[in-house]
This record gives structure tokens, C-alpha cells and sequence, in this order.
């Protein structure tokens, strides 16, 4: 019972992470309907702008941190800005933007090679290392962090989609673009958005896997390709199935790791997308799409 | 109000426009008719800067709206209800209205445009926090309607109000079109040329793209060759 609690807890925490990144996926699909695989890529900009603020003293550890997710999200905007909208404008194929994601993400991640550094960096101590012992858990307060800030961000996302007018247009814009340009929204300005919010989300989520693990270019390529796993499984374009998609595999992933093999871990996310994708292809929450004619 | 002269567009490799040109004034309805495919929707996708022209002049109040971006029609105060609808499926009726009201600050205003939309479809009212997908045919297009009308538009675009629809429906729309007529000038496209020359002032006749006939609609009625190709009779 003790280890069934402790990983539990463990799942929870990267969980959240698989979500953070997931939803940003899913918002993407939504608006512009293709996978942007350059968006793990934010995720790592994210950790390193909050590693090299706090390993440099320029900044407090909670500024760093607010730096970082306004600066990805600057930047998940200039990706759209300058990569995909252009293709978009020539009325370029949607494979066009699939593959030029995929350029985005091999440009940032050996940018960060070649003109940051190729190293693992362990992330500066800024809180406290020595975990928290609650109800027989132990849990490092990072994770407690991680847990937290990803249910305010989320919850926080969920009313701005579902509560504003401004995010009520990504919904418009997601069901019906030229529909929702003859309400006045400027659709462009809500796409623009979209890439904002998502790189917001990716950026926490790489601070606080930054801060659990290491900093490091690979970062975003390895949990950006599990959190579109948690996309898919539940179901692209929906908000609540990137929530639940990125819990559930995280779950998953820690008990398989602790009951079965933990040799196995990195695979679980990949099975259950496979069978999700075989039995459920529109994903655990997604409503079945048709292509329009 | 509205000018269009000498519009061309292609589409897809098709020449969908050959230049049209049609006028609407200020208080009218103008209806344009003609077959499906004829370009109908094309015109009006491209008032509403959905679709680039190729040459022409759209112009509306003396400025020129072609080559404006469809939130910038709207700004201009064009309103578009699309063919087929195109309700906000997933979000409620208020929310599908809400954003109808989108470039709109002023929030009593709103809330006065809201009680007219509902006075002028009550069952809007009944089925306000329904999700619009549930809608029947008939009141998605009231939805659609009265979406439109929430920006308050001077010139309102209505591609085709009874595609779909039951001719009891068709009356109740129709009726309600009078209605909107006494504050917005409306430009109506319709392939139920009966129900839409009887309602409007003047109309136009296209004909793959071309326009073929204009005249008010009082004659166009009584036209033998609308009459044969149009009416039925």
C-alpha cells in the first residue's frame, strides 16, 4: 500500500508534465489541424532560459521561472510567426508543416549544442532537497511543485478557453476558421495566441522536469514525443483528453516501471498509443473527425 | 452602399466570376438567383474577403473592401451568414452569439442587441445554453442569423436562409427576414428564387458567373424566362 501511494504520487507529478506538453500539442491541432513537432523544442528553451537566469544569478528562482514561460511563449509565437505562417499564406500542404516542425525542432535542439552547451546540466538547488514525509510518502518537494503548478495552469487554461471571449475564439477558430473570420476575429491574431499559450504550458513543464532531472538538448525531443503520445491517447484536440492522456501515462509508466520492469518504462507511453490508436483512434476523449470535402 | 464592378475570380482553375458587377443601396434587399454552382456563394465569399479577386472593385460606403481581410470586412460593417450555416457546433447558442458580438465593446449594447435577436427568434431564448450542434436545421439558421445581426452589421450578406428547410420553415424565416429588413440593408442569395424574389426589390440573375439579367423583382416574376428556368412554371 505504502509503494502503491508513493507511486501514485510519482505518477501524479509526471503526470503533469506529459500534460503540460500535451495540451499545447492539442491546441495546435485544433487551430491549424497539423502536429507541430517543433513544440517539445520550447520546452527546452524554457528550462534553459530559467537554468542560465538562476545559474547566473541574474534573477530569483520565481522570476526565473515566470521569465522563462513569457520568453517560450514569445518564442512558440515567432515559430509560428516566421516558420509556419508563410506556408500557411502560400496555402503550402499541411505535410509541409509537419516537416518543417520537425526542421524547427533539429534546428533548436543543435542550436543548443553547438552555441549553448552539449552538457547535462543538474539544475541549481532552489529548494529544498530533502523530500517531504506525508502519510508514509516521500516526496521530493520539486514534485510537489510540479503537481501544483500544473493543476493552476491547467485549470487556469481550461476557464481562458472555455470562459473568455478571447479564448472562446480558439474554440471558434479550431471548429470553423472561416466562420469564426466572419464573426470579425482576426484569425491569425488567435493562432498567434494558440502558439502563445502552448509555450507557456511546455515552458513550465521544462523548468520543472529540468529541475527533477537535468537540463539538457535533448530535453524536449524525449518528453515532447511521450507528451504527443498523451495527446493522442486522449484524443488531439480535446483540452480535458491532454489532461488525461498525460496523467494516464504517466501513471502508467511509474507503475509499470515499479511492478513490472523499469526497463519497460519508456515504452508503456508508445504500447498504449499503439492500442489506443487500434481500438479508440479518435483517442479516449476526441470526437471522431471526418475529413470535410 | 455596396458596388461591385467588373469582379472576376477563378477559383480552383474555374473562372467562377466573369465580370460581375451589382449594385445594393441602402435599405434594400437585393436578391441574386440563379442555379447551384452558378457562383452565388463565390460572390459573396469574396465581398466578404473569403475568396481574392482577381480584378474588379468592391467598394463599400466609397472605401475600398477588396483587398481587406475578412475581420476587416466586418469591421466595415459587412455581416456574412454563411451557406450551410457553420454554427459553432460544440459551443451553446449564447456562446455561438457572443462571438457574433466579438468586435463589440460595448457591453449594454450587447445585452440590447441580445433581447432584439431574441425577441426576433424566441426560440433562441428557450435553447440559449443548449449546445448548437443539437439545434434542429431550421433554428441553426435562426442561430446563424441572429449571429450575424449581434454585430450590429450594416449590410447584411444571407447565402441561402432556406437550404434544408421545411417549407413551414421557410415562411417563418422569411418572415423574419421582413423583419430585419426595416434596420439592415440585405444582399440575399437564394436558389428558392420564388420565396426570394417575392421578398426582395431588385434582383439579379447569374448564370456561370455571369450576370444575365437585373431588374426589379416585380418583373423578374413575371419574366418568362425566369419564369421557365427559375420558377417552374
Amino acid at each position: 500500500m505504502q509503494q502503491f501511494l508513493q507511486q501514485l504520487w510519482n505518477g501524479l507529478a509526471i503526470g503533469s508534465v506529459y500534460a503540460l506538453v500535451a495540451v499545447g500539442y492539442t491546441l495546435v491541432f485544433g487551430v491549424l489541424k497539423f502536429i507541430n513537432f517543433a513544440h517539445g523544442s520550447v520546452l527546452t528553451v524554457g528550462a534553459y532560459i530559467a537554468l542560465y537566469s538562476v545559474l547566473r544569478n541574474w534573477l530569483p528562482f520565481p522570476l526565473a521561472f515566470g521569465l522563462s514561460m513569457s520568453l517560450s511563449g514569445v518564442f512558440s509565437y515567432l515559430t509560428e510567426m516566421y516558420a509556419y505562417r508563410p506556408l500557411r499564406e502560400k496555402g503550402a500542404p499541411k505535410l509541409n508543416l509537419l516537416i518543417t516542425s520537425i526542421g524547427v525542432s533539429l534546428l533548436v535542439e543543435n542550436s543548443i549544442v553547438v552555441f549553448v552547451s552539449p552538457d547535462f546540466h543538474p539544475f541549481p538547488r532552489v529548494l529544498p532537497s530533502a523530500p517531504i514525509t506525508m502519510a508514509g510518502m516521500r516526496i521530493p518537494p520539486v514534485d510537489l511543485l510540479l503537481v501544483a503548478v500544473g493543476l493552476v495552469l491547467m485549470c487556469s487554461l481550461s476557464y481562458f478557453v472555455n470562459r473568455t471571449l478571447a479564448g472562446l475564439t480558439i474554440k471558434a477558430v479550431a471548429l470553423d476558421r472561416d466562420a469564426a473570420a466572419l464573426m470579425g476575429i482576426n484569425t491569425s491574431k488567435t493562432i498567434s495566441l494558440t502558439f502563445f499559450l502552448a509555450g507557456i504550458m511546455a515552458s513550465a513543464a521544462g523548468v520543472l522536469i529540468g529541475m527533477r532531472f537535468s537540463v539538457n538538448p535533448y530535453l524536449g525531443g524525449f518528453f515532447g514525443l511521450k507528451s504527443f503520445a498523451a495527446a493522442v491517447v486522449g484524443g488531439i484536440g480535446s483540452v480535458p483528453g491532454a489532461y488525461l492522456g498525460g496523467y494516464l501515462i504517466g501513471m502508467l509508466e511509474t507503475f509499470g516501471a515499479a511492478y513490472i520492469s523499469s526497463n519497460y518504462k519508456d515504452a508503456i507511453a508508445f504500447v498504449l498509443l499503439v492500442f489506443v490508436l487500434l481500438y479508440k483512434p479518435s483517442g479516449l476523449l476526441g470526437k471522431g473527425t471526418q475529413e470535410k470535402v | 452602399m455596396l458596388k461591385i464592378d467588373k469582379l472576376n475570380v477563378y477559383y480552383g482553375g474555374i473562372h467562377a466570376l466573369d465580370d460581375v458587377s451589382v449594385e445594393v443601396n441602402t435599405g434594400e434587399i437585393v436578391t441574386i438567383i440563379g442555379a447551384n454552382g452558378a457562383g452565388k456563394s463565390t460572390l459573396l465569399r469574396t465581398i466578404s474577403g473569403l475568396v481574392r479577386a482577381t480584378s474588379g472593385k468592391v467598394s463599400f460606403e466609397s472605401r475600398d473592401i477588396k483587398r481587406m481581410s475578412p475581420h476587416q470586412v466586418v469591421e466595415s460593417g459587412i455581416v456574412h451568414a454563411p451557406e450551410g450555416r457553420r454554427v459553432f457546433s460544440e459551443l451553446t447558442v449564447d456562446q455561438n452569439l457572443r462571438l457574433g458580438a466579438y468586435l463589440r465593446k460595448d457591453r449594454e449594447q450587447m445585452d440590447e442587441d441580445l433581447a432584439r435577436v431574441f425577441q426576433l427568434f424566441p426560440r433562441l431564448e428557450e435553447r440559449r445554453w443548449q449546445i448548437a450542434g443539437t439545434l434542429s436545421g431550421g433554428e441553426q439558421q435562426m442561430l446563424c442569423i441572429g449571429r450575424a445581426l449581434m454585430s450590429r452589421p450594416k449590410l447584411l450578406l444571407l447565402d441561402e436562409p432556406s437550404m434544408g428547410l421545411a417549407p413551414v420553415l421557410v415562411q417563418e424565416i422569411y418572415r423574419e427576414i421582413e423583419e430585419i429588413r426595416k434596420h439592415t440593408t440585405i444582399l440575399l442569395v437564394e436558389q428558392n428564387a420564388y420565396q426570394a424574389l417575392k421578398t426582395a426589390d431588385r434582383g439579379y440573375v447569374l448564370e456561370t458567373g455571369r450576370i444575365v439579367m437585373e431588374a426589379p423583382c416585380r418583373e423578374l416574376l413575371r419574366n418568362p424566362e425566369v419564369k421557365k428556368a427559375y420558377l417552374g412554371k
